[in-house]
């Protein structure tokens, strides 16, 4: 999971896709190419379905995307169901209250608690 | 009114009595583990404080000195002996003796034990006979457990905690171990992408934690973040009531109760008030309603817990009465509703046969118990006669969460009884006499129970002396039970084995208090027999002898084969149906000439018409059927006029008049009011066979 950060590259730069179990050595890269999608000020889609898990520091690089495209004025949205894996790891560490299945749900538990805590 | 709860004062007793048989044996087993000596005080404990309230002061003031005994061995003033446990399990039986028979004479027996007890703690270590043990360790922790304890836990760790290494999910995840935990990650601190480092740590977690552990324990999770997290952990007061919203944030000092009583006062939420005013961060209220979601589950899992009913058993036995007539009018409506061809009244049959088929299921099972309690008996059965026989045995037990019939499991006891003795006394060889032979010292018997089908299997296995073939036979010569013109060599293991089910057959050379008066076996197989079950042996010279008993899981309501012979209907348990098949009278004839034997899938099966057995009379159909069953494990084939249908049988007893009637169990009513016999396939088919070798002799 070290050096390729998992991000397709046949897909437009505004629908990023990551995979597999991600965690803390992947978020340089995770968070650079995060910041040139913003850099097209286009709407950014994520698809997390084939993700298995993250861990703190992707979801937090996740949370603070959601923080930019606000101050940013700019649609960030998660696309893609998300793998029970990974909701159960989102449930178990607080950062959902109810397993949600889709992107788009956990999207607005995120940005619901995110615009309320802002 | 006052009978009433000493009823149900004994009936607590005597289940407490039989855990504390259990745990005594387990700290026999495990002789440092606090829990248990912890357990067995409080048991001792609760008997003499109910037994005091309710005028039992015998028992009240002799528990006192069984419970003295174990606060000193909590103490670790004395150690856990064999001596010990004889004692207490004695001191157990002398208190259930006395509540079930108030007036029996316990005085001396009592007044020894408590002698025994006091003397107990004077002995210094060395002295005390039989000590097995060194002293238990020193408790610290005890006074900790004793109760559960809800945690509030700040953590925020500090950026660097990720390039330190440390990923804080380990850290909750070690916060699990301990106990109910409620989590909610606080995410204010997140910048924005641009402003963030990937690598750095910005959030923080609320959590509410419900442990009997301590506060040390979750003071040692976070021992290595000390330094890299602000850490705070305090423990929230212990209420009944759930707490409302407003008394949990006072509580964090997040506001004042002035505050939340203003808010109250002008009818409005309090989160939203705080959150506008600023007086509290959306995270701080969401934190507070997880620690209110934390004690409404908390409480909601101690209120399942104890939501068990204790139900008479006639109350139940009445319902399933009722169950059962329930059945044979629904049977009637059905066949009513046939017979009317009223599509109205159809579907109201086939609706009230799916809630009766319900009913019946859910009846029966509220009466199926798991048979672990009737195992647990046997622990201290093969403890008391090991030890009185000079063996050394261990009893394994499998399959205790079976559940049978609760008439089933009571009938079942003494056959269970009588075979263990017979493994623990003949089975299971002296431990010189296992070493000579090679075996370990310690021979083991075990007991296990499953599933199969309609059927329970309780296996009892021992690794002992196993059957020996010569002796049992020259025993059944010697007492009559077999012919000498039959040469051994002509019979198989089963026929052999099962000659130890004969009345009045014993083998042991000694007569023992324990067994070997040849009684016994043949009650086993009785009472198996009257459950419907059946008992297999299987046994090898040197390697051991496995008992099994085959019982059917109920005795009320079963699914049966309806057949009709002549104007006689029959059912045949469902559950030992294997097949039909029809046969032409031609070919049968043909066939009767010789053996009443046809091939079946390939084997040779043997059949019997149950025309001649029951001495139907009339003519015989062009056509018959019969229907495959399973006898004791061997196909039989029984020839009837016609094969109606499956049927849900509910068993009625015959009345004492009929007791007496060879192949028949019981009987049924059906939708029309008529009669129908239930046939006791086992017994049929050993009459069949003796009826055959009759036939064998006279040609």
């Amino acid at each position: 999971m070290t050096n390729a950060p998992h991000i397709s590259t046949n897909v437009p730069p505004q629908k990023l896709e990551w995979k597999g179990a991600l965690s803390i050595e992947d978020a340089g890269p995770l968070h650079k190419a995060l910041l040139d999608a913003f850099q097209n000020k286009q709407p950014i889609y994520l698809d997390l379905s084939r993700v298995t898990d993250m861990d703190s520091a992707i979801i937090q690089l996740i949370c603070s995307a959601f923080k930019e495209a606000l101050e940013e004025g700019m649609e960030f949205h998660l696309t893609g169901t998300v793998q029970d894996s990974l909701q159960s790891t989102l449930v178990r560490y607080g950062f959902i209250i109810h397993e949600e299945s889709t992107g788009e749900g956990l999207e607005k538990q995120w940005c619901i608690q995110q615009q309320g805590s802002l | 009114m006052i009978d009433k709860f000493k009823d149900a004062f004994k009936d607590e007793a005597s289940e407490l009595l039989s855990t504390l048989e259990d745990q005594l044996l387990e700290l026999e087993k495990n002789p440092h583990n606090q829990e248990t000596i912890s357990a067995i005080f409080r048991a001792m404990h609760t008997i003499k404080g109910s037994a005091a309230m309710f005028g039992f002061d015998t028992i009240s003031h002799f528990t006192h000195q069984v419970e003295n005994a174990f606060d000193k061995l909590r103490n670790g003033l004395i150690p856990v002996s064999k001596h010990l446990i004889d004692i207490t399990l004695r001191a157990r039986d002398v208190i259930s003796t006395r509540l079930a028979e108030p007036y029996a004479d316990m005085e001396q027996e009592m007044s020894l034990l408590a002698k025994e007890f006091n003397e107990l703690g004077s002995e210094t270590s060395e002295a005390a006979p039989n000590t097995e043990t060194e002293k238990p360790e020193p408790q610290q922790t005890n006074r900790e457990s004793e109760g559960m304890v809800t945690y509030r836990i700040h953590f925020a760790p500090k950026p660097e905690l990720f390039k330190n290494g440390t990923n804080p999910f380990r850290l909750i995840d070690e916060l699990y171990e301990l106990g109910p935990l409620s989590v909610i990650v606080l995410k204010s601190a997140i910048p924005p992408l641009s402003k963030l480092d990937p690598e750095s740590c910005y959030v923080a977690w609320d959590m509410t934690l419900t442990t009997d552990k301590g506060i040390d324990a979750i003071r040692d999770v976070f021992i290595f973040v000390e330094d890299l997290a602000q850490i705070a952990i305090t423990s929230t007061e212990q209420v009944d009531e759930i707490k409302r919203l407003g008394e949990i944030l006072v509580d964090r000092g997040i506001t004042s109760p002035e505050v939340i009583e203003h808010i109250e006062q002008n009818k409005r939420k309090i989160g939203e008030v705080l959150v506008e005013k600023n007086i509290a961060k959306p995270e701080d209220i969401q934190s507070a309603l997880l620690e209110q979601e934390h004690l409404k589950q908390l409480k909601e899992r101690q209120e399942v817990s104890s939501t068990t009913i204790r139900v008479p058993s006639e109350r139940l036995d009445v319902l399933v009465d009722l169950v059962g007539e329930l059945v044979t009018l629904q049977a009637r409506l059905a066949q009513t509703a046939g017979s009317l061809q009223d599509g109205g009244l159809t579907v109201i049959s086939e609706q009230f046969e799916r809630l009766v088929s319900q009913l019946r299921d859910t009846t029966m099972g509220i009466r199926m118990l798991p048979i672990g309690t009737t195992f647990n008996r046997f622990r201290r059965l093969v403890r008391d006669l090991s030890s009185e026989l000079g063996k050394e045995i261990d009893l394994i037990t499998d399959g205790e969460e079976t559940e049978l019939d609760k008439t089933v499991i009571e009938k079942l006891a003494d056959p269970l009884v009588h075979i263990i003795r017979n493994s623990v006394d003949h089975g299971i060889e002296k431990p010189e006499e296992r070493e000579q032979k090679g075996k370990p010292r310690r021979g083991t018997i075990s007991l296990s129970a499953l599933h199969s089908g309609a059927y329970v299997l309780i296996r009892v296995s021992d690794d002992g002396a196993g059957m020996n073939r010569e002796r049992i036979y020259a025993k059944a010569v010697e007492k009559g039970l077999l012919s000498e013109t039959i040469p051994l060599g002509s019979l198989s293991d089963q026929d052999i084995f099962q000659l130890v089910f004969a009345p009045g057959f014993s083998t042991a050379t000694n007569v023992t208090s324990v067994s070997g008066r040849g009684v016994g076996m043949d009650v086993v197989k009785r009472q198996i027999d009257s459950l419907g079950g059946s008992v297999l042996v299987e046994s090898s010279p040197g390697k051991g002898t496995n008992i099994t008993l085959k019982i059917p899981l109920t005795l009320a309501i079963i699914d049966g084969l309806l057949v009709r012979v002549a104007n006689e209907l029959y059912v045949i348990p469902l559950s030992v149906v294997d097949g039909c098949v029809e046969i032409q009278r031609d070919a049968l004839q043909l066939q009767q000439k010789s053996r009443s034997i046809l091939t079946y899938r390939q084997r040779v099966l043997p059949f019997v018409a149950l025309r001649d057995l029951f001495k139907v009379p009339g003519e015989k159909p062009a056509i018959e059927q019969i229907v495959v069953v399973n006898a004791m494990d061997t196909p039989i084939g029984f020839v009837v006029d016609q094969v109606i249908g499956d049927y849900q049988t509910v068993i009625k007893p015959l009345g004492l008049l009929f007791k007496k009637n060879d192949g028949i169990s019981g009987a049924t009513i059906l939708g029309d009011g008529t009669v129908a016999l239930i046939v006791d396939v086992n017994h049929l088919a050993s009459l069949a066979q003796q009826q055959e070798a009759k036939k064998m002799q006279a040609i």
